[in-house]
């Protein structure tokens, strides 16, 4: 087999480990995953104006995201230039190629040239690994999560705040609250990351003491962060005030639900089953108590030959 | 304080790793393990720190041990995007101590400023160390603590672990460096066959060191194509 084809079939094999590991049989997720994808776009360009710039940016970020600076110092030690390159672009065509249908799909041309353009650009982006460089946050007396999480997506806020702006100028409240939203609801990844058992072991408390301290970290932390965007979108809409609050405390308690649901399957990541019923409760507010109680016993199960 | 490990086992499925092992390690005394990879080394460790589960039963005076255990680990685990500052924060924060100034206590001279999942394998190994020392644990298991570290730094590893001995800390060692167990530990204990039935004393160190070469490269080299 040619370098580039041995190559991309390890790949492969990659992905279909992690979706095995995930949970998920094989065969469905081959035939659900482009249904969700093209599905979920469908719904973008239903629910908003903007369909074009979020396929954008998705499309970009999944290609950043095979961009990192360890992944490309292993492709460039093991093979030479050339094959380099075109290993690059191969993986970046084929991130691009859903996004080229979807967006083909609905004639818009100009994204498209866009993002087809930045496919190109990354193959030749040198990413530095940035050994100085340290964005400071707020949070360096109870590391670890919101530090990671705001240094990961510390670029995506600006963003938000832009739309926030935009929505203000042109009198669209919907407009910034979905900014704030999105904003606020950032946090709820922040805690996808598992942490290695040595991080829970070194606790000197019990497992129930440390998902209450987990849970005070995140919604304070949470507050910090998202507070003066909050205030920022109340004062520009005084009178949609109780939205900006309805959201800066639903999104707390969805952070609750997702800090204890996080080690429900530990040291696994959570089940789809569990997965789904997070995002059930989440839609149905009612259900919130019943499965912050059934996470909070699981997760205590789970993490009591630690702690 | 003092560990009391008896008829400890450990399989792993099918694959019986430790077997009834009994071990004693008492206040100011150091234990070096030494054993091939693979023995079960690591597994020991982990069992003794309560990371694993097993058979028989570990006691301490002090409890719940893993508490006041410091665990340094053979290959120290460091997530993106936390600082050396940051990470040696967590572990204070996880015992309920203040934490100290770390600049002034930081002996192994790290940038505690950069990334450490940056940092290099033995200045991540030194990270590691600092910051169980600055729990304020009564007993330590050092995986490998000469791991990738540089001569200068060894030489005070040796030193620190003289000073937890000093301060009587019970130590537990296991390294594939025979000169810094020769200079660390009151006993070496030979971990093989999911045992520790074999146990050296100081003045029997030099002997242990010959049984190895003559076992391992007699060996090894019988098979080498040259």
């Amino acid at each position: 087999m040619n370098p580039i084809g041995h190559y991309l079939s390890l790949q492969w094999k990659l992905i279909q480990r992690q979706i095995i590991e995930f949970g998920i049989p094989l065969s469905i997720a081959l035939v659900g995953a482009p249904i969700l994808f093209f599905t979920l776009s469908m719904a973008i360009y239903y629910r908003t104006d903007y369909a074009g710039i979020i396929l954008i940016t998705l499309c970009f970020s999944w290609q950043l995201k095979i961009s990192n600076s360890k992944r490309i110092e292993f492709l460039k030690l093991h093979y030479k230039s050339s094959l380099f390159l075109k290993i690059r672009l191969i993986e970046n065509l084929l991130v691009f190629l859903p996004f080229f249908i979807v967006l083909a799909l609905h004639a818009n041309w100009l994204y498209l040239a866009i993002a087809f353009i930045l496919t190109i650009l990354l193959v030749f982006h040198k990413q530095r690994r940035l050994f100085h460089f340290r964005l400071p946050t707020p949070f360096h007396k109870k590391p670890f999560e919101f530090i990671i999480g705001f240094r990961t997506f510390y670029a995506f806020y600006p963003i938000c705040i832009a739309l926030l702006l935009i929505g203000y100028r042109v009198s669209n409240p919907n407009l910034a609250f979905v900014a704030l939203a999105l904003t606020s609801l950032s946090s709820l990844l922040f805690y996808q990351l598992l942490e290695p058992t040595f991080w829970i072991w070194i606790h000197s408390t019990n497992a129930k003491q440390f998902l209450s301290n987990k849970v005070k970290t995140a919604v304070f932390q949470h507050l910090i962060l998202f507070m003066p965007i909050t205030i920022i979108c109340v004062l520009l809409f005084p009178a949609h005030w109780y939205i900006g609050l309805a959201i800066l405390l639903l999104s707390a308690v969805y952070l609750s639900i997702t800090v204890i649901a996080k080690y429900a399957n530990y040291p696994n990541q959570i089940s789809v089953i569990d997965g789904i019923f997070v995002g059930i409760s989440m839609f149905i507010p009612l259900l919130m108590p019943f499965s912050f109680y059934y996470f909070l016993k699981k997760s205590r199960q789970q993490l009591a030959s630690l702690l | 304080m003092m560990i009391q490990i008896k008829n400890l086992s450990k399989s792993f499925g099918s694959k019986l790793v430790l077997q009834n092992l009994n071990l004693s390690i008492e206040e100011g005394v150091c234990i070096g393990i030494v054993g091939e990879n693979g023995a079960g080394k690591s597994t020991l460790f982990h069992c003794i720190a309560g990371i694993e589960n097993y058979n028989g039963s570990i006691e301490s005076d002090v409890k719940p041990l893993k508490n006041h255990l410091g665990f340094l680990n053979t290959d120290p685990y460091f997530l993106n995007k936390i600082t050396g500052r940051e990470y040696l924060q967590l572990l204070c924060n996880a015992r309920d101590l203040i934490a100290p100034d770390f600049d002034q206590k930081n002996f192994f001279e790290l940038p505690l400023d950069q990334y450490a999942s940056t940092y290099s394998t033995g200045m991540k190994k030194k990270l590691a160390l600092q910051g169980i020392l600055f729990q304020q644990n009564k007993a330590f298991i050092l995986d490998e603590p000469y791991n990738g570290i540089d001569i200068q730094s060894s030489m005070l590893v040796t030193e620190i672990i003289h000073r937890l001995k000093a301060a009587k800390n019970a130590v537990l060692i296991s390294s594939h460096i025979f000169s810094t167990l020769k200079e660390t530990c009151d006993i070496i204990y030979v971990l093989k066959n999911g045992n520790l039935d074999e146990c050296y004393l100081p003045e029997q160190f030099d002997q242990l060191e010959n049984e190895m070469k003559n076992f391992t490269i007699g060996k090894s080299l019988d098979s080498l194509p040259i």
